[in-house]
């Protein structure tokens, strides 16, 4: 775009195309986190408190409440990754057989990719309470005679709800992702391992396997990162007794004893490394797998 | 190769039938919800009454206001992010080689990193500068999300691009505006009205930053929808999912058209396999 | 050259181009001079830094010293739409959006030109290159060498100065390619134009080129007409990269040389290369199989390449190649004779190599 400018003017302008979003990020998001940080080691100059401590994380790490709702989370996140995972690859099997109908099949599976997560929470809620619609059939059914006798799957203890929603939404993800591939890349691949002799399971392994993996880790991770960190979904579907980590600092935040400030910012800071760490992995695996094939 | 006509089809409708009832079961009670009155336990139709959506229409309502708030909102936000994001991508896809992948990292970071945890940070920050309570301040917590999302897009494009098309125009005579116009914004255009939709998309949805760094004096459609919520107005609770999914909708219907336009894409798919 | 009278139409002085400063490679001070209606050939294998000349000339790379004249102006400083000229990449870059006629005329457009006066210029040149009535269709109706043709269209119809060829047909197969050089013989002869093209592929090269600059990592190894670069490599390298199949050794002494092969006249450029051990370098179309020839050879084995036959002699107990045209079946082991088909040979000092 500047073929005849001279050095010291292209890195001028390169610096001018990067410095306002470089500004923007430091600004608001690091600048943000730098706060929550601060304040997590218990640094409140309004109220006197200009000391480091770690005593805040001490605490954390020394409370049941918090091991609750992180290891809840975390299983949370890693059953829907798992289950959207493996439906998604079923499904994208399934679906690549239909390359004709592409267009409209495609179609379908982007349906609810771009619905926001609140109203696929509400839906859930509206489905599988117990007295949703699941719970009027099953009555109708004969199976129970009281809403109370329906399984106890949104607000629940075990996160059943929350799950749920989460694997409604990031099937189809998951899915896109790993069609793309399937639908460009791997079958020359196949039908070369097949003129060699192969038989459908070792194509599977061989072939379609390996190709679709870095695909469907690199958007395992998305969806990882996302349920963990996701608030409004626990919000909807999500016992008040059992809080995920996002929910208990959200509580932690807004309630009114400011002694609860610094919990708050020491758990936000949690999150923020836990997802760091899932950006990393998935600038190493996701991407980098992407880019090597390009 | 439909070597087995009958079977073929019957299994493709089978599939047709699960993913229909997977995706779209769950839009059956909210749309039900929206047109009830009343709907008891037991029963498998509601009572029908258009109240909610007579609410939701009326001119005195809230609900007016907030889907103007949410509208304005989400349409600075995607305009701001797009000429935010469209130098930095352009330069991270084609000239940016050292600590290219850093720099992607941070700016990329923000959509990666919860949301509660970020809101609460800018809120501190916020409260500290003087943005929280104000539209500017909500403004600028949907551009942290949808920035990077835009950067993120537009840096895949980038990235495959090749810039032989723009060096063949400037060769021909066009300086760098005509080759932007007439190059490299008709090239770019399915993967920017992308951009320019998502990142609407993510302002429209956005309820904690609204929540946080607005303080209530602001309320959009989410915020609407998470009141209704804990009042337990579930009439009007669909009534409000239903508003709230519709630009959604529209941009499933837009992409999904938008594909099949791209002859580009399409090329360059082709040219990309090794083998076929 | 220096004695010619008039500017000549191009000139190229030391030119030279440094990447970023990490990495080794650079281009060494170029220059070159072009007349108009000749095509100059910059041939190199990969990375030597032709196509990087190109881009130089073209505006797409700033060069950090020399000068680009043409037409008697400067143009060195000018970015790339401001200096009259058109290149031809490898891809097309005909815009997918567009139909053959407009991606054709979008020069002119971008120039101002009103669209009636655009279409009957497009449809005229489209005439040229043999593509009647394609004005109106869509690209993607087009093959491989229609693409090219449109976009060899699209560069011309802008009446360029000098037209720059990126290894442009290195994506055809052969028969396309050798058509696609005889269009572009055509034009350079109807219209004047002066180009330069870069390739690696010597037989393209030949065929077609006026005058050659031969690169390798960035520096010339030789420079000059089609004689030059055939007869009289400057070195072991071009010899080598010219298809050269046999490098002998010979001892020189005034005007003769002598090898296995006997004793030769050294071709009159080379008398002042130093007396002593030399290398001989000797085409293998040069030498001929000759039963009454008094250089006895023994055949070692032979291989047909379509138009001519290889075949592998022993002389003397050194190994020579030979072609012969046409198809010939020897069989090793055979007893024959080797006949020079020239009255002198190239003689390189044996340091240079």
């Amino acid at each position: 775009m500047f073929y005849s400018k001279s050095k010291p003017i292209r890195l001028m302008i390169l610096s001018g195309m990067l410095v306002p979003s470089l500004l923007f990020v430091a600004g608001t998001f690091f600048a943000g986190i730098f706060i929550s940080g601060v304040q997590s080691l218990d640094y409140f100059p309004l109220i006197g408190k200009t000391t480091l401590s770690f005593r805040v994380y001490i605490e954390l790490f020394h409370s049941a409440i918090f091991y609750r709702s992180l290891f809840f989370s975390l299983g949370i996140s890693l059953a829907a990754t798992f289950i959207s995972a493996l439906i998604a690859v079923i499904l994208a099997l399934w679906l690549r057989r239909y390359v004709r109908h592409g267009r409209w099949l495609h179609f379908l599976l982007q349906f609810n990719l771009p619905v926001p997560h609140v109203v696929g929470a509400i839906a859930i809620l509206l489905l599988f309470g117990q007295s949703g619609l699941i719970s009027r059939l099953t009555y109708w059914a004969g199976m129970i005679q009281q809403p109370s006798q329906f399984p106890v799957l949104v607000t629940d203890q075990n996160g059943i709800g929350i799950v749920l929603e989460y694997v409604w939404k990031e099937v189809p993800f998951i899915a896109v992702s790993v069609l793309s591939i399937l639908k460009s890349w791997v079958v020359p691949y196949e039908k070369q391992l097949q003129l060699l002799g192969a038989n459908a399971w070792q194509r599977w392994k061989l072939v379609t396997f390996p190709f679709m993996l870095p695909s469907l880790l690199s958007s395992s991770i998305i969806v990882f990162a996302y349920t963990f960190g996701s608030f409004e979904v626990p919000y909807v579907l999500g016992s008040i007794s059992k809080p995920t980590l996002p929910i208990l600092a959200y509580q932690a935040y807004l309630n009114p004893n400011l002694t609860y400030r610094s919990e708050a910012m020491a758990i936000n800071i949690v999150i923020t490394i836990i997802s760091m760490f899932l950006v990393i992995f998935y600038m190493k695996w996701g991407e980098g797998y992407a880019e090597k094939r390009r | 190769m439909r070597r087995n006509g009958v079977n073929h089809g019957k299994s493709y409708a089978f599939l047709h039938a699960i993913m229909i009832s997977l995706f779209f079961l769950p839009f059956i009670p909210l749309l039900a919800w929206s047109f009830a009155q009343q709907w008891r336990f037991p029963d498998l139709v509601p009572t029908v009454s258009e109240r909610a959506w007579l609410y939701v229409f009326s001119t005195h309502s809230q609900v007016k206001d907030a889907i103007f708030n949410s509208l304005g909102l989400a349409a600075v936000t995607s305009l701001l992010s797009q000429v935010v994001a469209y130098p930095a991508a352009r330069a991270l896809g084609l000239y940016v080689k050292r600590w290219n992948k850093t720099i992607r990292l941070l700016l990329i970071a923000p959509i990666l990193i919860p949301g509660i945890s970020i809101a609460i940070g800018v809120h501190v920050l916020f409260l500290h500068s003087g943005l929280s309570d104000q539209w500017l301040g909500v403004l600028l917590s949907h551009l942290i999300p949808a920035i990077p999302y835009s950067i993120y897009l537009l840096y895949g494009f980038y990235a495959g691009y090749d810039i032989g098309y723009e060096k063949q125009f400037r060769l021909l005579g066009a300086g760098r505006l005509q080759t932007f116009r007439l190059v490299e914004l008709p090239l770019l255009r399915s993967v920017l009205s992308l951009s320019i939709l998502f990142s609407f998309l993510i302002s429209w949805s956005q309820y904690l930053f609204t929540v946080f760094i607005g303080g209530g004096n602001l309320i959009t459609l989410p915020m609407l929808l998470f009141s209704t919520l804990s009042s337990g107005d579930y009439s009007l609770m669909g009534a409000l999912c239903m508003v709230f999914v519709l630009p959604a909708l529209i941009i499933v219907i837009f992409s999904s058209i938008g594909v099949k336009k791209d002859l580009f894409e399409e090329k360059e798919a082709s040219r990309v396999d090794p083998i076929v | 050259m220096l004695t010619r009278l008039s500017e000549p139409f191009l000139q190229v002085t030391d030119l030279t181009y440094q990447y970023a400063p990490a990495k080794s490679f650079s281009l060494g001070k170029q220059s070159f001079t072009l007349e108009k209606g000749k095509l100059l050939v910059i041939l190199g294998p990969s990375g030597s830094g032709k196509s990087t000349l190109l881009q130089l000339i073209a505006g797409l790379l700033r060069p950090n010293e020399g000068e680009i004249i043409m037409g008697g102006k400067p143009i060195h400083h000018l970015p790339p739409e401001k200096r009259n000229l058109s290149m031809i990449f490898q891809k097309t870059y005909l815009l997918p959006f567009l139909t053959v006629g407009a991606n054709v005329e979008i020069g002119l457009k971008l120039k101002g030109m009103p669209s009636h006066k655009r279409r009957v210029r497009s449809e005229e040149i489209l005439n040229q290159v043999g593509l009647t009535g394609f004005y109106q269709r869509p690209l993607s109706s087009l093959s491989g060498g229609q693409e090219q043709r449109v976009a060899l269209a699209r560069s011309l119809v802008i009446e360029p100065q000098l037209l720059l060829l990126d290894e442009p047909f290195s994506q055809l197969d052969p028969l396309l390619r050798r058509q696609m050089g005889s269009w572009i013989s055509d034009i350079k002869r109807m219209w004047e134009i002066p180009m330069i093209m870069v390739t690696h592929d010597r037989e393209e090269a030949l065929a077609l080129g006026d005058q050659f600059l031969i690169l390798r990592d960035g520096a010339e190894q030789q420079s000059g007409t089609l004689d030059n670069i055939y007869y009289e490599p400057a070195n072991r390298w071009t010899a080598d990269f010219m298809g050269i199949d046999n490098v002998l050794d010979g001892i020189k002494k005034g005007t003769r040389v002598t090898t296995f092969l006997g004793d030769l006249k050294v071709h009159p450029h080379c008398i002042r290369v130093p007396d002593g051990p030399v290398r001989i370098v000797l085409r293998s179309e040069w030498l001929q199989l000759d039963f009454t020839s008094s250089i006895k050879a023994t055949i070692e084995g032979c291989s047909f390449r379509g138009e001519y036959t290889e075949v592998k002699a022993n002389v003397n107990g050194e190994s020579v190649v030979i072609k012969q045209l046409g198809l010939s079946n020897y069989e090793r082991g055979m007893e024959t004779g080797v006949r020079l088909a020239t009255s002198n040979v190239w003689c390189l000092p044996k340091e240079v190599m």
